[in-house]
């Protein structure tokens, strides 16, 4: 027994000991590590200190000069530091001066409600209008630009939709007979089957002016797009830009007119890589077109794009992870805009945003327009969108144009069942209990396309030929096209 | 007209990463009345699923804390204090509900059918042939064509709009007296939308039952529904009856809500807009959560939460309109 109690004791004295070198050892290591630190926080103070020197005199109006270098590619680090590298964290620029908030309106004044509001269950309620106060009679505080406009930006007399000299304007994009089929995928034993994106179309925009495309899921509008900008190629057709084919024979588009096309894509955060910073997600066009000879340019048109889409040039290091969607629509059509382009093909770039921040992001677009002379080619299935971004609009269904025109005669005036049909879907605010007249069914499959006019499935107004012969798109007034056999007068 | 269903100060907390609260409800009070809809709108992240989840008390508890307020349904029990055994009794049973994504919530190893059986026989005493006779009168009521080809198939070989209303037949299976519906037809298309909200209000002209209509659309509820609630932020902006707040909305959020949807009214060259966004639930700003981005924003606002005026039916919970009021 004493022996076993030895034995542990001994044990137990050898353990101790073992803790005790083990601490030591520990506080070695950490002792090592602090030195480490120690000299990388001076390395750093040292470079910090250089880089402030030089580069003062670039641009003394940049906010932040001090990353410039750390831009893209990181300065080389002294070997003996094991520590990653810390990007130097650039100082905060000035604040900007915040615009005055629009005077806050009278108090309203004091609400007068008689008690009629007791439920009557036998009488239908016609009570007197209660005298609420009516909070918003002055023309309304809410600013009228998106938010980070400068507000001499506002005063400029700019009514885009008075714009008249759109007429005159030189062609800057032409889709001719455009078609673009995607195999399906196939089945034993089955024939090869196309799956119709595109179906033939025809359809120009003009310089300045925005071409707005509206359909539903599956019509062929987001592959439509693909096409416009030359992402994709043509089964047959062709696509004109400038007066020029996009595509060369050799079926490359060339890197100049690869430039002059943006592209804004429906989820901000699908197509930023979320590993790069802002400043390198905007700055990627500059880079791959060449635009810039140095990372210090490269940035400064970065922050340029940045700002004229309302990012501020402190959040440029930040990554897309940090950023709210409204202000990552913002980098994505910065980045749209960085390499200047004169077309910008916007596919569905409002779509995933929340109505606040849809009607910011719409402003932006309007005010990049006006200000830049851009043309859009804008994209989405929401009618009352694109009727306000719009000059002239297109209705498409399974791959084909139904209907085009100016926004105005199309919306007021619509001459194709499937328009007035997708017009009476969206829903109207305020007008509770509206009666309107529904689509019956379901769009059929692009991949066997009935024979005949592709709505006649659907539409209320079919007769025998519209199952037979499939109706051509016909100009029936100005710039105003539709493809029915009987249009709506 | 009677109270079917009456959330009073709603709390429903979460708890964040770092052990704080998020407070995704914040004494929410709404009303479903009987045979009627109310519509409650509001931005991603306002709240309003986690309210329609919490009619039925579905959001699991543990992440989601219930830390206030009760559900009292029929006037008689609170939801909120029910057990297991009597909330699923209640759930597809009395309240039937359809979630936004009908592919998610169909299972698609078990064929349309076998799905509704399950649904079902799990409140009806009903043999096989039974279920499947009652499912494809339901499946007929919501406008499915080709009834039997559909009970066979599975949820991937159906359409969007069908998926959808499979859905809707599913949540009437029981008769329900309450049809929550979250997002119904955001996934869906603008033609294959206003066929599903015009089959969803059919039903309730024939059966009389109420429903909770929750969407981000606001146009479609000042159309459907005969109250409104707005919601902002996990809290309860405004609530009144549809028209009146399309009408004469109010709140500033609810009022520039309405005015920055573009629509065939705006004939200005730029939309009027609500600045900034909407915050996250961990970086709420302090008093009202509307007020940094209010253009009516006054010193109290930054500092205390507003209190609800009354106006007859209507409730508002503004600073502006604080003391006033007939209530």
């Amino acid at each position: 027994m004493t022996n076993f109690f030895k034995r542990l004791e001994e044990k137990l004295e050898n353990f101790g000991q073992g803790l005790e070198s083990g601490a030591k050892k520990l506080e070695d290591k950490l002792k090592g590590v602090e030195a480490r630190l120690d000299g990388f926080s001076k390395n750093l103070d040292k470079r910090l200190n250089g880089l402030d020197k030089p580069d003062a005199h670039i641009n003394s109006s940049q906010a932040n000069p001090a990353p410039q270098e750390n831009l893209s590619q990181p300065a080389p680090e002294s070997r003996d530091n094991l520590t990653p590298p810390i990007p130097p964290v650039p100082p905060i620029p000035p604040v900007p001066p915040i615009p005055p908030k629009p005077p806050v309106p009278p108090k309203p004044p004091k609400p007068d409600i008689p008690h009629f509001f007791i439920p009557d269950p036998q009488i239908p309620p016609t009570p007197p209008k209660p005298a609420i106060p009516d909070l918003f009679i002055p023309d309304s505080p809410f600013p009228a630009t998106h938010q980070a406009a400068p507000t001499d930006r506002q005063a400029a007399p700019k009514n885009h939709q008075a714009a008249p000299d759109n007429q005159q304007a030189p062609v800057l994009l032409e889709c001719k007979g455009l078609k673009k089929y995607f195999q399906a995928p196939r089945r034993r034993g089955s024939a090869i089957e196309m799956i119709r994106a595109v179906d033939g179309v025809d359809l120009s925009a003009k310089k300045g002016e925005t071409l707005g495309i509206v359909g539903e899921s599956g019509c062929g509008k987001s592959t439509l797009a693909r096409l416009a900008a030359g992402l994709a190629r043509p089964t047959a057709g062709k696509v004109v830009f400038g007066g020029e084919d996009l595509i060369t024979p050799s079926g490359a588009v060339p890197r100049e007119k690869r430039r002059k096309i943006g592209f804004v894509f429906q989820d901000p955060y699908g197509s930023m890589d979320p590993r790069m910073r802002a400043a390198d997600i905007i700055g990627e066009p500059i880079l791959s077109h060449k635009l810039a000879d140095s990372a210090s340019a490269r940035l400064e048109m970065a922050a340029e794009a940045a700002e004229a889409c309302g990012i501020s040039s402190s959040e440029l290091f930040k990554f897309p992870h940090q950023f709210s969607g409204g202000q990552r629509q913002r980098i994505c059509i910065a980045r749209a805009l960085s390499a200047n382009p004169d077309l910008v093909v916007c596919d569905e770039a409002v779509s995933a945003l929340d109505v606040s921040i849809q009607a910011q992001i719409i402003n932006l677009l309007c005010d990049l327009r006006d200000e830049r002379g851009l043309t859009y080619v804008f994209i989405s299935h929401d009618l009352e969108v694109v009727r306000f971004i719009s000059d002239r609009a297109a209705v498409m269904y399974l791959g084909k144009v139904m209907e085009t025109g100016p926004k105005e005669e199309l919306f007021e005036n619509p001459r194709h069942p499937y328009t007035l049909a997708l017009m009476e879907s969206a829903p109207v605010f305020g007008a509770k209990g509206r009666k309107r007249i529904i689509s019956t069914g379901e769009p059929p499959s692009a991949m066997n396309l009935p024979p005949g006019c592709r709505f006649q499935s659907r539409c209320p107004y079919a007769k025998p030929l519209c199952g037979e012969v499939e109706p051509p798109l016909k100009e029936f007034a100005a710039g105003r096209s539709v493809s029915c056999h009987f249009p709506l007068e | 007209m009677d109270s079917l269903l009456e959330a009073r100060n709603l709390q429903v907390h979460f708890r964040g990463p770092n052990k704080e609260i998020l407070k995704a409800a914040e004494g929410v009070s709404f009303e479903a009345r009987k045979g009627e809809t109310l519509g409650i709108v509001g931005e991603s992240g306002c709240g309003k699923s986690v309210c329609c989840m919490s009619i039925l008390k579905l959001l699991p508890s543990p992440p989601a804390i219930y830390a206030g307020g009760e559900m009292i349904f029929d006037g008689r029990f609170d939801i909120l204090k029910l057990n297991k055994k009597s909330l699923q009794e209640l759930r597809g049973g009395r309240i039937g509900m359809i979630f936004q994504e009908p592919m998610a919530a169909l299972n698609p190893a078990y064929t349309i059918g076998q799905q509704m059986r399950e649904a079902i026989q799990l409140h009806l005493p009903a043999t096989k042939a039974e279920a499947r006779e009652m499912s494809c009168d339901l499946l007929a009521k919501a406008r499915v064509p080709d009834v039997s080809r559909v009970l066979d198939s599975y949820s991937f070989s159906l359409s969007g709009g069908m998926r959808q209303r499979v859905m809707i037949a599913m949540a009437l299976s029981c008769q329900p007296d309450l049809l929550v519906a979250d997002e119904p037809t955001t996934a869906l298309d603008a033609t294959i939308q206003s066929q599903i909200i015009d089959l969803i209000s059919s039903i309730q002209e024939e059966t009389g039952m109420s429903v909770i209509l929750v969407t981000h659309d606001l146009s479609l509820v000042s159309e459907t529904a005969d109250s409104m609630l707005v919601m902002y932020a996990g809290f309860a902006c405004e609530s009144a009856p549809a028209n009146e707040i399309s009408e004469h909305p109010l709140h500033p959020y609810t009022k520039g809500l309405v005015e920055s949807r573009p629509s065939s009214r705006v004939t200005a060259s730029r939309l009027p807009v609500i600045p900034g966004s909407v915050p996250s639930l961990a970086s709420k700003p302090p008093g009202c959560p509307f007020h940094p981005r209010c253009a009516y924003a006054k010193a109290i606002c930054a500092s205390q939460f507003p209190p609800e005026t009354a106006y007859g039916n209507r409730k508002v919970s503004c600073w502006l309109y604080a003391g006033e009021g007939s209530s």
